[in-house]
């Protein structure tokens, strides 16, 4: 399975969910890229380069930071320029500003908070708890041949080693942005 | 100052749990059905927003059978003015809920509206930006503080780690609200027998399209590992921690 990992980065780090990402990502194959959208996408293309990425894809975008527009569409793109089996995305506060959204838009299968998952042949089957925790399931997607899975930080350890991905860059076109940070 | 505010009637499951004969969901026997926290916080943000208009509209939404009238009603009695529930039956991802609820919202021409951040029986933190992605609306999630503007609102967006972005939103648009952005009130009993008489329209679910999600099986936890039980007294039990403590630092 294809694999497109949307780092997340705040204040000029890359986030642990990132790496988490990665090692989850690990799971489901070999084909794993990671997309940093970011103003200077070189300068945090570095700290994801770790083992079990075998692309990083640059997205350069005016914004320094998050904002969900620009990731909205930056990742719409990125998905039907790679056209990955999965999208994984943390679930944070950034995720659930874009990742539902785009789900929605594009209908493809979603679930969130998830905490596990595997393959069963050809499905992919996630893991992830209802009812305050106190039941799990093993949620499928029926239907869709792509699906974007919001991954519970912490439930991988982040991935580490020295990494050897190919540098790739994706030209996007972004029409601009409703929600504006204005201070952090 | 019109805000919808979509709210759900939550499961919450108590201490013991029996699972329906496919093993896909909770028996709902062993449930009890609330209004979710998120959704007291949203409706209340909603009615202070449009008390400070001066003039307006809380209109609360909701997807599901006759049921999810108890907790639309709690939202009544706290102040809403009116409600429409789409009529629907069984479980549905949040996208779907998306789906139903996207062309009511659409209809009310609303200024703002509003979801709770999450749900706490499934924890998608879903449904509001589902609804932004299908209205195209612009939206922020986790909203802890609105300040409106002119065609805009300054909101606060809480991140983790107790970090804050402030945010400058077009409208209309969609927030979802976060616990602890206000403090919602307490329905007086004579609210609550007034929000009987208020009207809940009912409309017929459109095409909700095939699921984003399936439930195969849901289970009971596997124990943790490592779990060790402390018995005694207080005092034992307290050197005990103290000794856990002194030897995970080690």
């Amino acid at each position: 399975m294809s694999v497109l990992i949307v780092a997340e980065h705040l204040r000029g780090q890359v986030r642990p969910i990132t790496l988490e990402l990665v090692s989850a990502a690990k799971e489901l194959g070999e084909e794993t890229a990671v997309a940093v959208i970011a103003k200077d996408p070189a300068a945090l293309a570095d700290q994801v380069d770790v083992e079990g990425v075998k692309e990083i894809v640059s997205v350069k975008v005016e914004q320094d930071d998050f904002e969900n527009d620009v990731y909205r569409e930056a990742v719409e793109q990125l998905i039907s320029d790679r056209s990955p089996d999965v999208v994984l995305v943390g679930f944070t506060v950034n995720g659930m500003g874009y990742a539902p959204a785009l789900a929605a838009k594009l209908g493809i299968g979603f679930a969130s908070d998830v905490f596990a998952f595997r393959r069963d042949g050809d499905d992919l089957v996630a893991e992830r708890s209802f009812y305050g925790s106190k039941v799990n399931a093993e949620v499928e997607f029926p239907g869709h041949d792509r699906v974007l899975l919001m991954i519970r930080p912490t439930a991988w350890p982040p991935a580490e080693g020295d990494g050897a991905a190919v540098e790739a860059k994706l030209d996007v076109a972004i029409t601009g942005s409703r929600a504006i940070l204005i201070s952090t | 100052m019109k805000i919808v505010v979509a709210v759900k009637q939550v499961a919450v499951l108590g201490d013991e749990v029996e699972f329906t004969e496919d093993e896909r969901d909770v028996d709902p026997d062993y449930l009890d059905f609330a209004l979710n926290e998120w959704d007291t916080y949203a409706t209340e943000e909603a009615l202070r927003l449009v008390e400070a208009a001066g003039s307006g509209e809380v209109v609360v939404v909701s997807v599901g059978d006759e049921d999810v009238e108890d907790a639309m009603r709690r939202c009544l009695a706290m102040g809403a003015d009116r409600g429409i529930r789409v009529e629907a039956d069984g479980r549905r991802d949040p996208i779907q809920v998306a789906r139903a609820l996207a062309e009511v919202v659409q209809g009310e021409n609303a200024d703002l509206v509003f979801a709770g951040v999450q749900s706490s029986d499934s924890v998608q933190a879903a449904t509001g930006g589902a609804l932004a992605g299908l209205l195209d609306m612009p939206s922020v999630a986790v909203v802890t503080r609105i300040e409106l503007g002119d065609g805009k609102a300054t909101v606060n967006r809480e991140l983790e780690g107790g970090l804050v972005d402030v945010v400058e939103v077009d409208t209309p648009a969609v927030l979802t609200i976060q616990t602890g952005i206000n403090e919602p009130r307490y329905a007086t009993l004579r609210a609550i027998k007034q929000a009987e008489e208020k009207e809940i329209e009912v409309r017929a679910v459109g095409d909700l399209g095939e699921p984003a999600s399936h439930v195969r099986k849901m289970f009971v936890p596997p124990k943790g590992e490592g779990a060790e039980m402390l018995n005694g007294g207080a005092a034992e039990v307290a050197q005990r921690i103290q000794e856990i403590v002194q030897e995970k630092l080690a």
